[in-house]
């Protein structure tokens, strides 16, 4: 583990073009209602001619995404287990392995096209990294890279991952930090790949509360989060909304198409 | 007149040194795509890409398997024209 002296910053100067952040707060809502939200959106992106990101912010209720670096074998928890406490768990096609979902985590999803920007995929990746950093430094927590990843660490563990997808140039999934979640749920899965832990990475899960050992408001980081991407993406404009206007216009039906397409 | 064939090719992700692998073939060889379709998924780490097809066509070949590691420029497969 390395502190940042090499943390990436913007190539470009704030205020490059007229490049705007949407950023929709959605509350706590399932993956999948989010995960038809996103797709919809990529398709739109995809044809817009404005380069222009829109960041879907949630928290999920309890529940797994395993990634393509995940297995089932990093879940120590048993089918009946996992019925029990209701988590339900979904294999999704982003990078990085196991993300334990539960309220407190806020879960961000930009969604922008790489060929508007002019990024290629190892940028976008850093500054959305760069973002996670700023974030962390504006509540006094020093931020910690490693290697080959670009999930963000504390001195308690790794507070927030990364796990991202690009399909037609288009950016979907995100990052996850966490919070305030309950802690003792993260125990249930290995969120690093056992084989790159072995190579002396850090595996601990932990959170914004437990790093500062101060509490904090999820409101907060909202709001610092919008600031710190808008700056990561070279952002000249932001609008925040509540919601977002496709969420209800979808019927229970569509979404199960959607998922089961997915 | 022959048929001209388009290599698909793993352009340059900008992740460095970082290891890219071939997640998954999205089209099976010897079917029909459409420029622009999904044909191949390569993961790097935290991130996956999907490749889409460089022309319209018959996917011929598939030069690449599953965990194989890329290189950029690499040859991945060829498209047909037809």
């Amino acid at each position: 583990m390395s502190s940042l002296p090499t943390e990436p910053v913007p190539t470009k100067p704030l205020g490059a073009g007229d490049r705007c952040l949407e950023f929709h707060l959605l509350g706590r809502l399932d993956w999948e209602r989010v995960w038809s939200l996103q797709q919809r959106l990529m398709y739109e992106t995809g044809g817009r001619t404005q380069p222009q990101v829109t960041v879907l912010c949630c928290e999920h209720p309890d529940s797994i995404t395993i990634g393509r670096s995940g297995s089932r074998g990093h879940i120590r928890m048993s089918d009946e287990e996992l019925h029990r406490q209701q988590v339900s768990i979904k294999f999704v096609g982003r990078g990085g392995g196991c993300v334990y979902h539960t309220p407190g985590q806020l879960c961000l999803y930009p969604i922008l096209s790489l060929e508007r920007f002019g990024w290629s995929v190892g940028e976008y990746l850093r500054r959305l990294q760069h973002g996670l950093c700023r974030t962390l430094r504006e509540f006094n927590i020093e931020p910690v890279l490693q290697e080959g990843e670009f999930g963000v660490w504390g001195r308690s563990g790794l507070l927030a991952a990364v796990g991202v997808a690009v399909r037609n140039w288009v950016t979907c999934h995100g990052a996850f930090l966490n919070v305030s979640p309950s802690m003792a749920r993260f125990a249930y899965i290995d969120a690093v790949d056992p084989d790159r832990i072995s190579s002396g990475r850090k595996s601990t899960l932990s959170c914004l509360l437990a790093e500062r050992r101060l509490p904090v408001k999820m409101t907060s980081v909202r709001a610092t989060i919008v600031q710190t991407l808008a700056e990561a993406f070279s952002c000249d404009r932001h609008h925040i909304c509540t919601g977002h206007p496709l969420l209800n216009l979808r019927s229970e039906k569509s979404r199960e198409r959607i998922s089961r397409a997915s | 007149m022959p048929a001209r064939h388009y290599p698909l090719i793993l352009p340059d992700l900008g992740l460095g040194a970082a290891p890219v692998l071939v997640s998954v073939w999205l089209a099976r060889l010897g079917t029909n795509v459409v420029c622009g379709d999904r044909v191949l998924e390569v993961v790097s780490g935290n991130v996956t890409v999907d490749l889409s097809s460089p022309a319209s066509g018959r996917l011929i070949r598939q030069d690449v398997s599953e965990d194989d590691e890329l290189s950029v420029g690499q040859v991945l497969g060829v498209i047909e024209e037809e």
